[in-house]
């Protein structure tokens, strides 16, 4: 199989899989509260429910309004060319960008997705914008510590790199290792709009950071916009489990055949497992936070990065 | 391995002490405080099942029957006693603490990293200590409320026990014991002194005790 045809796999397999796991997540978090729940599929009914209807398009709206779908629906994707997700050597196009790279065009998809829920013209959409830039904003120190902090052990910024160096013995159980990664999990729960910070299943519009941004979407635009926040979910979670953290499964060089590509992505999906049980629990466990505590938040995560650092030099791992 | 499951004690030590920088409740305090402990008595029993010093089993022991029970229960007595107040003020918000607490470490980290040669120790664990002391300090310089001040102050004998540790794995219980008394006999005072002071001005907040001037 030609690398360029693994690439286009994993793309697909990201388009493919993301719904899958706000649909675990929803099923699993119904079933906590005894109740039966939707199925696991719900996600994919709905894009193609949303898929075939029309679009409305507020009066006094820009072209930005038009774009946004599309961007929050490509930068996923095109996110997903630069990190092992299903093969453990680079792919031809893994060098066009690092983590860094990879996370301003996070960045930008949800920029634009802001932009465009202000160019409705919605009050609540431009609410939610609002909160969502406040958000980001304050993610953003802890994302560049932990890439920091990250380049520290592996001396790369290639997420291809950097996984193969956290996962020999001397980083696998080292301290700083697991608070990067609890740091960025924090940050991962912040940027998808999970609890404590948002409340996904919510239906008041006062309270509401990222669903309002979609507020004044519909039909095929609408469904654009969840596909692609669902993929960004999965890539974040991607980069947290196969980049930071346990980077097994992959295929392993020369290996790649549909049959060792399916066993990896089965291999992620049950590592996606483990996250979406613990994000269920944390999901029905904790409140949601009041707006104004979500800097202690983050304020928490950048501590959790920054102490990562600092052991990281104190215990001598980054030499 | 073994220096593995120590950092990583350690890690989960400084972060049970930002625990209570980052508490909003009296019972918050008080928590990371007992997961302060119970962290710290798990060390002594890895770092005496590394290093054959059967009296720090002793030690840990005696961490736990004081630290983890009995000041906790003491603390939670006095607290229960003062009245009903949302959340301890303090004179920084809960963000700027937390920065605060994270530049204390690091310059914690700073300081020991050439100390620590010189002395023998692990860097990263006199780091700890360090960090916990000047983190219970300050504590006791920016809340307002008694019972946080004094866990504040429980940190600080915590983090020199953890620097103990890092030290001087080997001395005898004896001297623990005596600490441990020592710390025990300050709590019930103080906590006898907090129901004093909450009795003639009817806070536990220590803003307010200006008002005992005659």
């Amino acid at each position: 199989m030609s690398l360029v045809a693994q690439q286009a796999c994993q793309v697909l397999f990201v388009l493919v899989a993301s719904p899958l796991v706000p649909g675990v997540i929803d099923r699993a978090k119904h079933i906590v509260q005894s109740k039966r729940g939707p199925s696991i599929f719900q996600p994919y009914r709905d894009l193609a429910r949303l898929l075939r209807k029309g679009s409305i398009v507020p009066e006094d709206s820009s072209w930005l309004f038009r774009a946004a779908p599309y961007a929050a629906f490509i930068t996923p994707l095109a996110v997903a060319m630069l990190i092992p997700v299903l093969t453990s050597y680079p792919l031809p196009f893994a060098f066009m960008g690092d983590m860094l790279s990879g996370g301003f065009i996070l960045g930008l998809g949800s920029l634009l997705t802001s932009i465009g829920a202000l160019d409705s013209g919605s009050v609540y959409a431009g609410m939610g914008s609002s909160r969502s830039r406040v958000v980001s904003t304050l993610a953003e120190p802890t994302v560049l510590l932990v890439l920091f902090g990250v380049t520290l052990f592996a001396h790369a910024t290639i997420p291809f790199v950097v996984n193969q160096t956290l996962a020999g013995p001397t980083l696998l159980l080292s301290a700083s290792h697991w608070m990067l990664a609890g740091a960025l999990l924090m940050v991962i729960l912040a940027e998808s709009g999970r609890i404590p910070v948002d409340n996904p299943s919510s239906s008041y519009e006062l309270s509401m950071i990222e669903h309002s941004r979609t507020f004044e979407y519909s039909g095929r635009w609408l469904a654009l916009l969840q596909w692609g926040g669902q993929m960004r979910t999965f890539v974040l979670l991607t980069i947290l489990l196969n980049v930071l953290t346990v980077p097994w499964g992959l295929v392993p060089e020369g290996a790649a055949s549909a049959g060792t590509l399916i066993l990896a992505a089965a291999a992620l999906l049950g590592k996606m497992a483990v996250v979406a049980a613990a994000i269920v629990v944390i999901e029905s466990t904790v409140a949601k936070w009041r707006f104004f505590r979500i800097p202690e938040y983050l304020g928490v995560s950048l501590l959790l990065a920054a102490l990562g650092t600092i052991a990281a030099y104190a215990t001598g791992v980054a030499a | 391995m073994t220096l593995q499951a120590l950092q990583m004690l350690e890690a989960l030590l400084l972060l049970a002490t930002l625990r209570t920088v980052g508490a909003h409740r009296l019972a918050d305090y008080i928590g990371g405080f007992i997961l302060q402990s119970v962290v710290l008595a798990a060390l002594a029993v890895l770092l005496a099942a590394s290093s054959g010093a059967a009296d720090l089993v002793v030690v840990a022991a005696m961490t736990l029957g004081a630290k983890v029970y009995l000041v906790p229960r003491i603390l939670r007595r006095v607290a229960a006693e003062l009245p009903v107040e949302r959340g301890v003020r303090s004179m920084l918000g809960l963000p700027a603490s937390i920065l605060a607490a994270i530049g204390l470490s690091v310059l914690a980290f700073l300081g020991t990293s050439t100390l620590a040669e010189s002395v023998g120790a692990q860097a990263g664990s006199f780091g700890v200590s360090l960090s916990m002391v000047l983190i219970g300090l300050f504590l006791i310089t920016v809340r307002r409320h008694v019972v946080a001040q004094l866990v504040g102050l429980l940190t600080m004998e915590n983090g020199t026990f953890a620097g103990t540790l890092a030290l001087a794995p080997r001395m005898p219980w004896v001297i623990e014991f005596a600490i441990l008394l020592d710390i025990l006999v300050a709590v019930v005072v103080m906590g006898l002194l907090i129901t004093l002071i909450h009795r003639e001005v009817a806070t536990a907040d220590t803003a307010a005790l200006r008002q005992l001037r005659g």
